[in-house]
């Protein structure tokens, strides 16, 4: 294969196992996964930001993102159930096969924020895809500088569920809580705050409605808002796989 | 450069037969639209018919294909993916400059990214590959205006050029030369390349008195388009006279967009197809869970002369997107094919300018 | 364009509705096909008013006499059957309706499932399993339109031939053989080895056909009837001098009865086609792309919707999506509002994309389409 994704499995998916799945939220399961073939397990590499199209046999394919971070963390994948193909896989149980083919997309740019502070602005399920970032970043929390995750939610079990367990645990990563409520009838979380770094400009990743940016001036001091030339990837785009 | 007699076209193109299946303009007992098709006997092929109502696109990257099958059985949960096998090589005889571009054009979009799409390099790979010169252009051509014709300029193993009852045989490649000296061909001597440069430049000549049809001078254009200069109320009055019929896709030869589907049926088989899919579709951008971001037609309209005409996306096929075949104009039922909807916002950009 | 298209529909079917009515088309001559056909003369080239009927060949089918109100070549049909419509005979509990046979399913033939239950024997032809074949005590399974040869007459009386594309599935054939085969059943032999042959048969028997063969239609872009000893190669226009009587433009409009709005029913309500669904969506159900735009239709609207114009939502406080009971005199359905820029104020339209709504809501409510009128309904759309 050519290019620069020399592992990527491009146009036929290869088979992965379901190891496990769990419940998290209303219609939402993460299903835990390993290749069928090792040889296939150990070429697959991926990088924090990227998709895969899973393939419920049967149904069809659609494309999700990866919530599971490059190193030393479990395969898996967090569904909502929202159409035919994603209700197919909510059928599945452990034991049973899908297909994967991937990954896709750029990833996050972690090069170009080393040693900057990173604020993560998410709502709802939308703070899947970032997962596996934020995930890393606490894997190398010596590069960066304050990890701020905005988080939307609308009940604090949905708040709890992503990072539950594993190393992106706020717990396990010595993080603190603040709570905020933001809006009439809304209620916005502030989690998952680190060490403190020193106050650098600030990078923000974005993912869901462009109404998230609205909520970082809202709950940022203005030196701590991201400028106009900051980074924002538009990972929306591609992640509608063409 | 080589000397090709008009009476041993069938001989060439029947040497490519006995190792590839040939693809070439073809015209229907009626005499009507030339076509571009899969061509089983050789004495069908006509290189001097018009530009054919159909791009060679469906060549590698058919309407419709099965790309893979698979079984999954949920009793034994054993699970099976199969790939077609590698189809027989093809080669193209008599393939137009503009068509010749626009395949480049896929290949960058398949095969020169990021990723190599396997199904598409199979369709591809050890093509051969005839173009044939436009000695006049026909009545819809720009191809002048979007620098893809009248002669093809890379990606061919032989260029034609028809001067009287010969062709000007051009070897693009090793392949080319090597078909040259298997065909006996006699040298085109010193002066050739002077000839065909004398017989292109008369081509291009005639574009003001035979391409009659609306031109598209796209240069203005793709700077409006790329710095998103254009007022919304033009895309709403061009998104108002489209019918959402996808038919500008579907002749487009630099189109790529493709839908994929499972059809499942017994005992846990399925059929995983690819077929031709259309930014004019309001379903096309459409996701689960019912979130639209291209919903009002005109949105998705400007997508599409944004996909084929700004500087981002010239990135990808290292052109343009557009190719000057002047097809999308013919099959269009709105009125709003590449030449016209060029000549609309040009016409803004006068309008601006005389404010 | 639903608004433009009904329009033409409506136009469509008046003149179908003219044409079925009008005298018979046993006569040769232009003079008399001038008095029964006005609509088909033209003064020049480009002009002229062609009906777009919402079926494909209703004109070649009228043409051969697949109708019961005429035989091949609009002779009128004589005798005590004649005339009356399959839907008039399942209407009329006194007809002596025994058995039926049905090729390609007809939607409204539906309303009538309780007789066509009690009838002693059902037989359906056709390419597509549907709802009707449920009815049927037999079914005979025919190859599609791409799997079989055959013409199409289209509403510019042009004869176009179409040639099979793929094989028909192990066991099926063309519905021309499953006839002839039925015939030779009851020891009739019908002679027809092809679908060439048929149309020979058709040559013979509709003088407008009479020099119609398969070679010349594979010549050409299709003839345009009629096609005879004095017209070898059809009729591209017929010209309006050659008419028997000057022919001048009327204004249409002294048949037609449209239902006026009342206070209780302050819409008129058209039904017809909808975007990616056709007949009985068998094609477009089995086509990727408009598959797809169809399911996503279904997703927005799963029970279908009446599109109303943006002022009249405001007006009732509904919004998109919002249901609604469509009231009609006859009866009422529920379904989704889309609030739509393509009907007019005071006008809402279904379109049919719901196997429910033609017996649910359409049957019960309009009674003017038992006299084979495409019309409005006065209806009361309420909140829910």
């Amino acid at each position: 294969m050519s290019g620069p994704h020399p592992g990527a499995i491009v146009t036929v998916p290869e088979i992965a196992v379901i190891d496990e799945v769990r419940e998290e939220i209303e219609d939402v399961r993460t299903f835990h996964f390993s290749f069928e073939d090792p040889a296939v397990a150990e070429r697959f590499r991926i990088r924090s930001g990227q998709f895969v199209m899973c393939t419920v046999f049967g149904a069809g394919e659609f494309a999700v993102s990866l919530p599971f971070s490059p190193e030393g963390d479990r395969p898996h994948l967090s569904v909502r159930q929202v159409g035919k193909v994603t209700r197919a896989l909510h059928e599945l149980r452990a034991g049973d096969k899908i297909g994967i083919r991937g990954p896709f997309g750029n990833g996050f740019p972690f090069e170009a924020i080393k040693g900057k502070n990173v604020v993560y602005v998410a709502g709802g399920i939308g703070l899947i895809p970032l997962r596996s970032s934020i995930v890393h970043v606490l894997q190398h929390r010596k590069d960066f500088g304050r990890i701020v995750l905005i988080y939307g939610s609308r009940s604090s079990k949905e708040r709890d569920g992503p990072l539950r367990g594993g190393p992106g645990d706020r717990a396990g990563a010595g993080g603190r809580v603040r709570p905020a409520r933001v809006g009439a009838g809304e209620q916005r979380q502030a989690q998952g705050r680190g060490g403190q770094g020193d106050r650098g400009p600030f990078r923000a990743c974005r993912h869901g409605r462009s109404s998230s940016r609205a909520i970082i001036g809202s709950l940022l001091a203005p030196d701590e808002l991201p400028g106009q030339d900051d980074h924002f990837p538009n990972i929306d785009d591609e992640q509608r796989g063409q | 450069m080589y000397i090709l007699p008009k009476t041993q076209v069938r001989e060439m193109a029947a040497a490519l037969a006995a190792e590839h299946e040939l693809y070439g303009p073809v015209v229907g007992p009626d005499g009507g639209e030339p076509m571009f098709e899969r061509i089983d006997d050789p004495a069908a092929l006509r290189l001097d018919a018009a530009i054919p109502y159909n791009p060679p696109k469906h060549v590698v990257f058919p309407q419709s294909e099965r790309i893979m099958s698979y079984r999954y059985d949920r009793e034994s949960r054993e699970a099976s993916i199969v790939r077609d096998d590698l189809v027989k090589p093809k080669a193209l005889i008599g393939i137009r400059a503009c068509d010749l571009t626009g395949l480049l054009c896929l290949d960058r979009f398949f095969l020169g990214q990021e990723y190599v799409d396997e199904v598409y390099r199979d369709h591809r790979r050890k093509m051969f590959i005839v173009a044939n010169t436009c000695v006049r252009p026909f009545p819809q051509c720009f191809c002048v205006c979007t620098d893809s014709g009248p002669a093809p300029q890379e990606g061919y193993d032989v260029a034609l050029t028809a001067v009287g009852d010969r062709y000007l045989y051009e070897a693009g490649t090793a392949k080319g030369e090597a078909l040259a000296r298997r065909l006996g061909l006699e040298d085109a001597g010193p002066d050739a390349a002077a000839l065909k440069k004398r017989t292109v430049d008369a081509s291009i000549a005639r574009f003001d008195a035979e391409a009659t049809e609306n031109k598209a001078w796209i240069s203005r254009v793709m700077n409006r388009i790329t710095m998103g200069f254009i007022a919304n109320d033009v895309w709403e009055y061009i998104g108002d006279q489209c019918f959402e019929c996808g038919a500008c896709s579907f002749v487009c030869p630099t189109c790529s967009c493709f839908n994929v589907e499972d059809v499942a049926g017994p005992g846990g088989r399925a059929d995983r197809l690819r077929a031709w899919d259309s930014c004019s579709f309001e379903g096309y951008t459409r996701m689960a869970g019912d979130h639209n971001p291209r919903k009002p037609v005109e949105d998705r309209r400007n997508k599409r002369f944004f996909c084929k005409l700004s500087y981002s996306q010239s990135k990808k096929y290292l052109r343009p997107g557009c190719v000057g075949c002047g097809r999308c104009v013919r099959v269009c039922p709105g009125d709003i094919g590449m030449s016209n909807v060029v000549t609309y916002i040009r016409r803004e950009i006068t309008k601006a300018g005389a404010k | 364009m639903i608004r433009y298209l009904n329009l033409v529909f409506f136009a469509g079917m008046i003149v179908m509705n003219y044409l079925a009515n009008a005298l018979p088309l046993n006569g040769r001559t232009t003079g008399e096909l001038s008095s029964a056909y006005p609509n088909l003369f033209t003064p020049r080239e480009g002009s002229g008013v062609n009906p777009i009927p919402g079926i494909s060949n209703i004109v070649g089918s009228t043409d051969v006499g697949a109708t019961p109100r005429f035989l091949p070549g609009h002779r009128r049909a004589e005798g005590p059957a004649a005339g009356r419509t399959p839907r008039e005979l399942l209407a009329d509990p006194a007809s002596p309706l025994k058995a039926l046979v049905v090729a390609d399913r007809d939607e409204e033939i539906v309303r009538h499932a309780a007789r066509i239950k009690g009838l002693e024997f059902v037989l359906y032809i056709g390419a597509y399993a549907n709802p009707f074949t449920e009815l049927a005590h037999a079914v005979l399974p025919a190859a599609s339109s791409a799997e079989t040869d055959g013409t199409y007459t289209n509403a510019e009386r042009r004869i176009q031939l179409n040639r099979k594309k793929v094989e028909p599935p192990d066991g099926v054939r063309p519905a021309w053989r499953v006839y002839a085969d039925l015939a030779a059943r009851r020891g009739a032999d019908w002679h027809v080895p092809t679908a060439e042959s048929v149309m020979a048969e058709i040559a013979a028997a509709v003088p407008a056909y009479a020099g119609v063969t398969y070679a010349k239609l594979e010549k050409s872009h299709g003839l345009q009837w009629p096609v005879d000893a004095a017209r070898p190669e059809g009729t591209p226009r017929l010209e309006a001098g050659a008419a028997a009587r000057k022919l001048r433009f009327v204004a249409a409009g002294g048949d037609l009865d449209a239902p006026a709005p009342t206070a209780d029913f302050p819409f008129l309500l058209m039904a017809g086609k909808a975007n990616y669904f056709w007949h009985r969506n068998n094609a477009m159900s089995k086509t990727q792309v408009p598959k797809r735009e169809y399911n996503a239709l279904l997703l927005l609207y799963p029970r279908g919707f009446v599109e109303i114009a943006a002022s009249d939502a405001k007006a009732l406080g509904v919004r998109d999506r919002s249901a609604v009971d469509v009231v009609a005199a006859g009866g009422k359905m529920r379904v989704a509002v889309r609030i739509s820029g393509d009907v007019r104020p005071g006008t809402v339209y279904v379109p049919y994309f719901i196997e429910d709504m033609v017996p649910g809501f359409l049957n019960a409510a309009g009674t003017s389409i038992d006299e084979d009128q495409d019309s409005a309904i006065p209806v009361r759309i309420e909140k829910v």
